[in-house]
């Protein structure tokens, strides 16, 4: 009733990244074991398809890639300056879109209030 | 799959690294035992990791289980040692403190990096706890 | 000379999601006043109208903004903040602006004639 695109929006956004916090978070714990390649989540294409189409989009798991980027001499592909890149994004990202949400709802209830 | 999972996936790797850093510091403090030669030299401790739920991207690490380096080791003509044989040769760990020292320093970045990670996520979940509140 | 409080309920219900919610709604249902004649300077409705109109430019822009930084593609932090505060204050200025004319329209209608 109260929800609308938009929050629905940031809602996927916040699922798709915490998601994407915790694969990241996978890849930097295994950055030394062997043969292990590093995943990866993408929700940001479905979701702008989703907006673009006037859909609402839907809040759910991504699916979860294994990255393709060239492998070390033990097998292990992951990176950690690119990891830890891509989690300090994240969670920048992350506390965006809890602002944004958060502003939502206060401009609801400001709108809501008596006195 | 826990609330908090990337507390867990990072403390699966602080577990692992620590392991790892213990292991070498088993292999420094024993890169000057000496031991007969019709014993094992001691042997280099090395861990074994393997991705938790592979695939996933939620598993974290696991330590797999320990192999041993050379038990050989290294034969050294020291008669005057109290351990010499016949021969007066002694048998020393076939360690190098280069490689060790190397995988120390390789040890403390992984582990410090997923300490970071931890801070990070606790500051994100923080904040998720606060929202409505405003 | 239009009442300044249908002016206010106009605006409210132009605010996404509001419209469904009491209270906001009920406002309508008190009797019209009967304009007094202004005296000069900017009278109050024309300075609320001036307020409301821009709330729903206001809200779509933060709304848009806040999807693109759900989407990623949000090119620089401080547009959507300034946004977001700019129509949280316009919020804030309308609503306390009707809280302000229904308190004085009670007070009105209190007073022994």
């Amino acid at each position: 009733m109260i929800t609308d695109t938009t929050m629905t929006a940031l809602h996927a956004a916040l699922t798709g990244l915490q998601q994407r916090a915790d694969v990241t978070a996978d890849n930097i714990a295994n950055v030394d074991t062997p043969g292990f390649l590093a995943s990866r989540v993408s929700f940001e294409s479905t979701l702008r398809d989703e907006l673009a189409n006037g859909q609402t989009p839907t809040v759910t798991q991504s699916p979860v890639d294994q990255s393709m980027d060239p492998t070390n001499t033990n097998g292990n592909n992951v990176n950690l300056d690119t990891e830890t890149t891509i989690a300090t994004e994240t969670g920048l990202r992350y506390q965006l879109a809890l602002n944004a949400l958060d502003g939502k709802y206060s401009l609801l209830r400001s709108a809501l209030r008596t006195s | 799959m826990s609330t908090f999972d990337v507390l867990r996936i990072s403390g699966s790797g602080l577990y692992a690294n620590r392991k790892w850093m213990d292991a070498v510091s088993d292999n420094l403090a024993n890169i000057n035992t000496a031991t007969s030669t019709d014993q094992a030299a001691f042997q280099e401790r090395m861990i074994v990791v393997q991705a938790a739920d592979y695939g996933s991207g939620q598993g974290g690490v696991q330590v797999a289980g320990a192999q041993f380096g050379s038990a050989e080791g290294r034969v050294v003509y020291e008669p005057d040692n109290a351990l010499a044989d016949a021969d007066g040769y002694v048998r020393y760990p076939d360690i190098d403190m280069g490689d060790q020292m190397t995988q120390l320093i390789q040890a403390q970045r992984s582990y410090q990096a997923n300490l970071s990670s931890i801070d990070r996520a606790t500051d994100a979940y923080r904040a998720a706890l606060q929202l409505g509140k405003g | 000379m239009t009442s300044p409080i249908s002016g206010i309920t106009s605006a409210m219900s132009g605010i996404p999601g509001l419209g469904a919610l009491p209270g906001v709604g009920d406002v309508a249902g008190t009797a019209a006043t009967t304009g007094t004649a202004s005296t000069s300077g900017a009278d109050f409705a024309s300075i609320l109208a001036s307020s409301v109109d821009q709330l729903q430019g206001m809200h779509s822009t933060t709304d848009a903004l806040a999807t693109q930084a759900a989407t990623g593609d949000l090119n620089d932090v401080t547009d959507y903040m300034i946004a977001s505060n700019e129509a949280k204050l316009a919020t804030d200025t309308v609503v306390t602006l009707k809280n302000q004319a229904v308190s004085a329209f009670t007070e009105i209608m209190r007073m022994n004639v």
